[in-house]
C-alpha cells in the first residue's frame, strides 16, 4: 500500500500555525484540534517546520516559561523529513524507525498534500494482517 | 509480527520509573535525558499511571499548570491498559489501535517490567514482517 492511499483514506487536512505565532498558541491549536503535531509552513505553504509533542517535553525540561512570548519557530523541529504519494507504507514506516520521528508531511512538487502520522500507519498495517489472515483462513479450509 | 512475545520485544529495556509525586518538571527532564514518550508512574510500589508527551502537551501546558508545582497524580493517564509479557506482540498493538493510545506497560505479577511503545517494537518486526510478506509471494508465485 502507498501513502497515496493513505491519505486517501484519512483526508488532507493539516493543522498548521505560523512560524512567528507563541507556543501558547500553537499548543491552544493543538488542543483544540486534538492534535499532536502542527506543521510550520512557509510562504508558500511548503513545510519548513513541526512542532509536535516531542517539543513540549523538551520545553518543559529546559524549565521554559514565558510560553506566550515564545515563537514557534524558536523551538519547532526544523530539519524535517518529508515523503511522497508514491512511498510504501513499509518504506515510510523504515524512515520512521530509523531516524525516529512519528509524523511525515507528503509534499509534490513543493506544494504540502497532507501529513501521515505512525499511528495512521500502524492502523494500516494491522488492517492488512488482519485481512491476510482471514485470507489465509479461508484458503486452507476451502 | 503477531507472534513474538512481549517479553522478548522488550528485551533488556529499563524501565524508566518516576514517583507519582514527582513534578512534571523533573519528569519531563527523565523523558528527555532518556528519549521517551512515557514514564511508568508508581505509588506505594504499584504502577499506579503513567505519563505521557500527550499528558504533558493537553493536561499541563494547554491547561496553564505550572510544571513545576505540578505533580505526575494529577495530571497522569491513571489506570493504564496493561499487558502480561508471555502475550503476543499483536495483543498489544491491538491494544494501542483500539485503544488510540500508543504506549502499553508491561507487568508481570504486579511488577512493571517495561514499556512498549508502537514505534519501539516496529524496527525488527516489521523487517520480520515484510520478509514474511515476500517467502508468502514467492510460495504464491510457485505454487500458482
Amino acid at each position: 500500500m502507498k501513502l497515496k492511499d493513505v491519505l486517501a483514506a484519512k483526508g488532507s487536512r493539516v493543522v498548521a500555525v505560523s512560524a512567528k505565532s507563541s507556543v501558547a498558541d500553537a499548543i491552544r491549536t493543538m488542543r483544540a484540534e486534538k492534535v499532536g503535531a502542527v506543521l510550520v509552513p512557509d510562504a508558500e505553504g511548503c513545510p519548513v517546520g513541526i512542532f509536535t509533542e516531542r517539543d513540549v517535553v523538551g520545553l518543559l525540561a529546559d524549565g521554559e516559561r514565558d510560553l506566550e512570548r515564545l515563537p514557534v519557530e524558536a523551538a519547532m523541529t526544523c530539519s524535517i523529513v518529508v515523503g511522497r504519494l508514491s512511498m510504501s507504507v513499509d518504506e515510510a514506516l523504515g524512515l520512521m524507525t530509523e531516524r525516529r520521528f512519528r509524523h511525515l508531511p507528503l509534499v509534490e512538487e513543493g506544494k504540502l498534500l497532507g501529513l501521515v502520522s505512525i499511528g495512521d500507519l500502524v492502523k494500516v498495517k494491522l488492517e492488512e494482517t488482519a485481512q491476510e489472515a482471514q485470507a489465509l483462513r479461508a484458503y486452507i479450509s476451502s | 509480527m503477531e507472534e513474538r512475545a512481549i517479553r522478548s520485544v522488550i528485551g533488556e529495556q529499563k524501565p524508566i520509573f518516576a514517583s507519582a509525586e514527582a513534578s512534571v518538571a523533573a519528569a519531563a527532564k527523565l523523558m528527555k535525558r532518556h528519549r521517551i514518550g512515557a514514564l511508568l508512574v508508581m505509588k506505594s510500589g504499584r504502577l499506579a499511571g503513567i505519563f505521557t508527551e500527550r499528558d504533558a502537551l493537553f493536561r499541563v501546558l494547554a491547561e496553564g499548570r505550572d510544571p513545576a508545582k505540578t505533580h505526575l497524580s494529577q495530571v497522569m493517564t491513571l489506570n493504564p491498559r496493561t499487558i502480561s509479557p508471555d502475550r503476543p506482540f499483536g495483543h498489544a498493538l491491538h491494544l494501542m489501535y483500539e485503544g488510540e493510545f500508543r504506549h502499553v506497560p508491561v507487568v508481570e505479577n504486579g511488577q512493571p517490567l517495561g514499556m512498549v511503545s508502537a514505534r519501539d517494537a516496529l524496527g525488527p518486526d516489521l523487517k520480520q514482517f515484510v520478509a514474511d510478506l515476500d517467502t508468502r509471494n514467492h510460495i504464491g508465485e510457485i505454487l500458482g
